[in-house]
């Protein structure tokens, strides 16, 4: 096992302000492909700035050049000059807002492609500690959130810190009293950002949750709609969504209040500030010392110096909230991966002799599910699990599959220890079926070449014989190009066990794993598909974990599990005679 | 969709971006540096004038203004003289002569003035940058 490392180690902090520097940080190597863009964006974001603070200093020349010296050429020239900045700065302003709309998106494009692989990499019990409504949740709306961190807030930070920087120097150039004052009230409209930022971050909080909540309660019912309608809980359902929703509603309305109280008091200081500048301002104006056009030109710059600090403030707040998403993403890429062990043995062909030495696994403390199985399973040996439910059989299988590690002993695979080989070097000699058929909603022969992309036509063909589908498919309208709908719903669910069989072995895997695969399909379409299975696949070592014991009739050997442990081992006419726990699982089958 | 071709078409894009940007920009900076630069303001300077004394040069006035930066004038173009007691006269510069701190200029099409007086010189002198670098 290894830490993903993308969260480095924690730091000190040294100035306010820095915690929230730190987590951009992280944002540096998905910034790093789109330097020579980001440069342009930058080039263009000083450009406009400048040019921005040209417009009150036109306004200014306007009044005392031109009005006031009754000069009517300098008056159009000067609407010219306003006319060709209008247009410039537009056309510089939709590049800006391209790119900065590509380089946002190909940034969440490469977070969504690092984290859900790290998502897929994570091992099969951290990933269902999330149920899948939340897992989704997190990887749409989370990581979009989280992903503007960079993509937005960073530009916007840019605009906002060049814009504020350069009006503040014109001001300081032009009247550095009272922008020095402004400058001083700077703080004001931090600590007020401040804590309507922490307000608004633990409320989205509270809103995200919700709404992670109401995505995995729909999500599940969606799922099981058939168990909704046969217990007739579809009003229920409703009725929880809508709750769910009314709760989302709750924390929206109080979110958009607190927004609403934030904004607002932050306006009307704004405006209280302003207002006293206006008033000193006018006052020279009236004494002689400003002239009209210097009035109008230092009222806009210090209205836009507001607009900044205000922004500036808005900007802190926005942070704030998508660091919830940004905190919620970085959770799961904290969890730990499983990684391939350095030196990891690639196989490249497979017999198929698999032990199992003091295999022992729990899934919480002091309820062990497996207790030190020992086995061997040679090549092309028809091994049944049975036992009651509980007993360990699907764990053993999942242990197998690499699923889950066990807690103590090991499998050997071909003289090398599983944890060893290299997983994508083993899963082409596996092939799986499960109780679910976990279908795609794709056409059969789609869903059969999942299981092994290269397939051929010769081997569909052969693999839907195995699995007694060919009538079936030969019925259909497409064939083997029909479309199987959501989960497999246009087939009975015989008939997605019998795909999934047919999944499973084509190919001609070494070791094929069956966990009641067949606990739908007929008795005689059963019998027949594990006979093809064993005359077709001659050298494939058969697992199957059933509780159908009459189907181990023709196996090799039978391993009996009860409460985790190997109590009996045998074929079916000597476990049958033995009268041990064997005998005593088919007697209650009989009953 | 293929992932490589959309890479490179997004490549190929990020370069006629560049391309687009930097002629705008340049195509922005010639327009505004040629009205900058060109377009000159309506100054107004405190002068001494003088009538000429030759009789080639009967009805033609000469006036020292400081020179500052980004000044031009042009011969032909015109001129307003206000005199002390208010009095406005039109004329048309004649000729430029620049100094290292005044420049002269000679002014015809004056009504005549006995003798030498103080007055304001009104005429377009200086360029529109220098309004935006007080």
């Amino acid at each position: 096992m290894k830490i993903n490392s993308s969260i480095g180690p924690r730091k000190l902090i040294f100035f306010p302000g820095e915690k929230i520097l730190n987590q951009f940080r992280i944002f540096n190597r998905y910034l790093i492909p789109y330097w020579s863009l980001e440069a342009l964006v930058l080039l263009i974001v000083l450009i406009t700035t400048i040019l921005g603070l040209l417009g009150p200093a036109l306004a200014g020349i306007t009044i005392d050049r031109a009005f006031l010296k009754h000069d009517l050429y300098l008056f159009r020239m000067l609407l010219l000059l306003s006319l060709l900045l209008a247009v410039f700065t537009g056309a510089l302003a939709i590049i800006r807002n391209y790119l900065t709309a590509y380089i946002g998106r190909m940034l969440t494009f490469d977070l969504r492609r690092d984290y859900t692989r790290h998502l897929f990499r994570l091992s099969f019990t951290d990933f269902h500690r999330r149920p899948t409504g939340e897992q989704l949740y997190r990887l749409d709306s989370d990581l979009s959130t989280a992903a503007g961190l960079a993509s937005e807030s960073i530009p916007r930070i840019l605009v906002t810190t060049s814009h504020f920087i350069f009006l503040a120097g014109i001001c300081l150039y032009l009247e550095w009293k009272l922008t020095l004052v402004a400058i001083l009230i700077t703080p004001l409209f931090y600590l007020h950002s401040r804590y309507f930022g922490r307000r608004q971050k633990d409320i989205t909080r509270s809103f995200k949750e919700a709404s992670q909540d109401s995505n995995t309660m729909i999500q599940d019912a969606l799922a099981n709609i058939k168990l909704i309608k046969a217990f007739g809980r579809d009003r229920w359902a409703v009725r929880t969504y809508l709750h769910h929703r009314l709760r989302i509603i709750r924390f929206g309305l109080h979110r958009v209040r607190v927004s609403i109280t934030g904004n607002l008091s932050a306006g009307l200081l704004n405006s209280i500030v302003l207002l006293g500048f206006t008033y000193y301002l006018g006052a020279r104006v009236i004494a002689g010392s400003l002239s009209l056009g210097e009035l109008v030109a230092l009222t806009i710059y210090l209205t836009q110096l507001f607009v900044a600090i205000k922004g500036m403030g808005g900007l802190y707040r926005d942070v704030m909230v998508k660091l919830v998403s940004w905190d919620r993403v970085r959770e799961t890429l904290g969890l730990a991966v499983r990684e391939e062990k350095p030196g990891a043995v690639s196989l490249t062909d497979l017999r198929g002799i698999i032990s199992c030495r003091s295999l022992s696994f729990s899934y919480s403390p002091g309820r062990t599910t497996l207790n030190g199985i020992n086995l061997q399973i040679y090549p092309g040996q028809f091994v049944g699990l049975v036992g009651p439910s509980g007993s360990g059989k699907t764990t053993l299988l999942m242990l197998l599959l690499r699923l889950i590690e066990p807690d103590r002993g090991e499998i050997i695979i071909d003289g090398h220890n599983l944890e060893e080989i290299r997983w994508s070097s083993l899963q082409p000699f596996l092939g799986i079926a499960l109780q679910e058929a976990f279908l795609l909603n794709l056409s059969i022969a789609e869903n059969l070449r999942f299981g092994r992309t290269e397939a051929t036509e010769e081997e569909i063909r052969e693999a839907l014989e195995i699995a007694d589908m060919t009538e079936t498919v030969r019925e259909m309208d497409n064939g083997a190009d029909s479309m199987v709908g959501e989960s497999g719903s246009r087939l009975s669910e015989g008939q997605q066990q019998r795909l999934n069989i047919a999944r499973a072995v084509i190919g001609r895997p070494r070791i094929l794993i069956l966990d009641e695969a067949t606990s739908a399909v007929g008795f005689d379409s059963e019998a027949r598909i594990l006979n093809r299975i064993r005359s077709r696949l001659p050298e494939t070592t058969i697992i199957s974990a059933t509780h159908r014991i009459d189907t181990l009739k023709e196996a090799d050997r039978i391993l009996v599990l009860n409460e985790g442990d190997l109590v009996e081992t045998g074929t079916y006419r000597e476990l049958s005679k033995s009268n041990g726990f064997f005998h005593s699982l088919c007697r209650d089958q009989l009953k | 969709m293929n992932m490589k071709l959309f890479f490179n078409h997004m490549m190929r894009r990020r370069l006629l971006i560049w391309i687009i940007t930097l002629l705008l920009i340049a195509g922005f900076a010639g327009a505004a540096g040629v009205i900058l630069w060109s377009v000159r303001m309506v100054v107004a300077y405190r002068a001494e004038i003088e009538p000429q004394e030759s009789e080639e040069q009967q009805g033609s006035w000469t006036a020292l203004i400081p020179a500052t930066d980004f000044q031009l004038i042009r011969e032909g173009e015109p001129v307003t003289i206000t005199l002390s007691d208010g009095t406005k006269s039109e004329g048309i510069i004649a000729s430029v002569t620049t100094g290292t701190k005044d420049i002269k200029l000679e002014i015809t099409g004056v009504e005549d003035q006995a003798e030498s007086a103080e007055a304001v010189v009104t005429l377009r002198a200086k360029r529109l940058i220098a309004a935006f670098l007080r």
